[in-house]
């Protein structure tokens, strides 16, 4: 790898790292596997990066890693990272609503993945098709089960259907 | 019914929780590691076809050769903390006499604990103390709840007081109130009101303290009164009445770099070592992590040690009382023979004692700091009569809990002889 290649690499990492943490949280629900799933990610895009930052957006590619990741269930800890001592963070709920986030963390993965690309990410349907190799009935099966399941009344259809 | 809305806004403010752990170091370490393999993978097929042209059988493959780290160190052997000082650990009912449950948050001295209602309330609630001494539990008074929506969030332990302040967290003005009751009980009064973002509050004499998100820390008479920003504290956050620090970032777990005392005005640049990260101070001793391995000193890098791999940092809350910390006892056998979850470690002395006991078999257990204190707590807890069982899915673990709910098994930092 020339260096200044590398050199772009680490730089978009640093820009980058809070918002992926950010998005990777959203996903996974906690910031030890927001890190994981950030860090892994990265480190592929690390790997592809001469060819990535040229032809493609790289933090498209990262999310799109990190998504797939983490519907894999994959973690990098595995057996050795189960957390134990949990001293607890002197805090009660700091979230806009402590209830809808909890409800969140018991969907299906795919489920809430599609969640977060609909509305976190604010994708279009044919996008998240592709970026989770589905099609885009099933983007919009999954969307509405989750929202049932979530009591969220589904609003706009028709100007989501038009993006 | 809920909105769309109200999922993107939850969404969202979930996303600020998000700590700010520096994640390029991750990265390059992953990197390296997949070379390392990738190398490690060539010079095995290599060996491969020595072997076969040396006409041996040998059977290698590349995958189930992967050099795997060779762990040989076996967890420390520590003794239990009630062996230790069987003067601390006190026993005490999760329900009180209404039913409610209580939760353990701090000590009042070496032989009161104070509960407080376990996950908030929107109702009110009181305030209770179970002393160790007598056995039994005294109510301190009622917490009342001014608001709709109005959750307690965190305690503080003065001299004559015990404060609080509560929030209306699922509202999206910022907004807090504070209150004081006797320590030796009474009716709690209204100390004041703020349009702030309060992280963390704490008691002198006369004064309630805070600090808000954005740093920065305030005093209000404890008679009531406007508040006042104390000068020179842009960008502090108080850790423990007189004591703030400052942070490398936003995120409540990011380094902190200097610890200041709000008293004297002394301010320590705290000495950070390349790689360290979550970086927590109290007075004198700071603990970080740096990779995976907890790293201790003192404020000025003094002292500094690099703790086994036994001892696991997991959570960046790991500072109780005034001078230990908390880490999980990581046993790379897995050994069927018992142990402690977690140990508590004396920063100064290095001395560890044993908390709860694991379920043989089984890597994980829980054993939680007193909360929701704004200081770090006096107290550990953890259910003795809870056992645990190991649930594996798609190479993910996670340990759940069965049995015990009756009773804590409360180690009181304050009956620690020091």
């Amino acid at each position: 790898m020339i260096p200044g290649a590398v050199k772009d690499f680490d730089e978009f990492v640093r820009a980058r790292s809070d918002a992926l943490l950010r998005y990777g949280y959203v996903l996974a629900g906690n910031s030890e596997d927001a890190a994981d799933l950030a860090q892994e990610a990265l480190a592929r895009l690390g790997d592809a990066w001469p060819r990535v930052r040229n032809k493609h957006d790289p933090e498209g590619y990262v999310r799109t890693i990190m998504v797939r990741l983490h519907i894999k269930h994959w973690r990098s800890r595995r057996r050795e990272d189960l957390v134990a001592a949990v001293p607890e963070r002197g805090e009660f709920d700091r979230y806009g609503d402590a209830d809808l986030w909890a409800e969140l963390q018991e969907l299906p993965r795919k489920q809430r993945a599609v969640l977060v690309l609909l509305y976190y990410e604010d994708l279009p349907d044919q996008e998240i098709a592709e970026i989770l190799g589905i099609s885009r009935g099933t983007v919009r099966s999954q969307a509405a089960r989750a929202l049932d399941k979530l009591r969220i009344r589904r609003e706009s259809p028709v100007l989501r259907e038009a993006r | 019914m809920r909105s769309e809305e109200d999922l993107v806004r939850t969404m969202r403010a979930a996303a600020e929780q998000a700590g700010g752990h520096d994640l390029a170091y991750g990265v390059a370490r992953r990197r390296r590691a997949r070379r390392t393999r990738q190398r490690m993978q060539v010079l095995l097929a290599a060996v491969a076809v020595v072997a076969v042209a040396g006409g041996t059988t040998a059977v290698l493959s590349g995958e189930g050769r992967r050099a795997e780290p060779a762990v040989t160190v076996s967890p420390p052997l520590i003794k239990a903390a009630g062996e230790l000082w069987p003067q601390a650990i006190v026993k005490v009912p999760m329900r009180n006499a209404k039913g409610w449950k209580m939760h353990p948050v701090t000590s009042l001295s070496a032989t009161e604990v104070l509960l407080a209602p376990e996950s908030g309330f929107e109702k009110g609630g009181r305030l209770e103390a179970y002393d160790s001494a007598s056995g039994k539990t005294r109510v301190l008074g009622d917490v009342p709840s001014p608001r709709k929506g109005y959750y307690l969030q965190q305690f503080a332990v003065g001299r004559q007081y015990v404060a609080w302040f509560g929030e209306t967290p699922r509202n999206s003005d910022k907004w807090a109130d504070f209150w004081i009751i006797p320590r030796e009980g009474g009716k709690a009064r209204r100390v004041g009101e703020v349009a702030a973002d309060v992280e963390s509050i704490g008691l002198t004499d006369d004064s309630l303290v805070w600090s808000v998100k954005e740093g920065g820390v305030h005093r209000m008479p404890l008679t009531g009164g406007a508040p006042e920003r104390l000068p020179g504290t842009d960008g502090l956050h108080l850790a423990s009445w007189p004591w703030a620090n400052a942070r490398a970032g936003q995120s409540p777990i990011s380094n902190v770099t200097r610890v200041v005392n709000l008293e004297t005005g002394r301010s320590s640049d705290v000495a950070i070592p390349d790689g360290v990260e979550m970086m927590q101070c109290n007075a004198q001793w700071c603990v970080g992590r740096r990779h995976g391995l907890a790293v201790v000193q003192r404020v000025n890098g003094s002292g500094r040690r690099t703790l086994p791999a036994t001892l696991l940092p997991m959570d960046p809350w790991w500072l109780v009382g005034d001078r230990y910390a908390i880490f999980r006892v990581y046993d790379p056998k897995n050994s069927r023979s018992p142990g402690p979850i977690a140990v508590l470690y004396d920063l100064a002395t290095g001395t560890m004692a044993g908390l709860s006991e694991r379920t043989p078999g089984v890597r994980g257990g829980i054993v939680r700091r007193g909360s929701p204190a704004s200081s770090p707590p006096n107290v550990v807890i953890w259910d003795a009569d809870q056992e645990y069982d190991e649930v594996c899915r798609n190479e993910a673990c996670t340990v759940k809990a069965r049995g015990g709910g009756k009773e804590y098994t409360v180690l009181n930092l304050a009956a620690v002889p020091g």
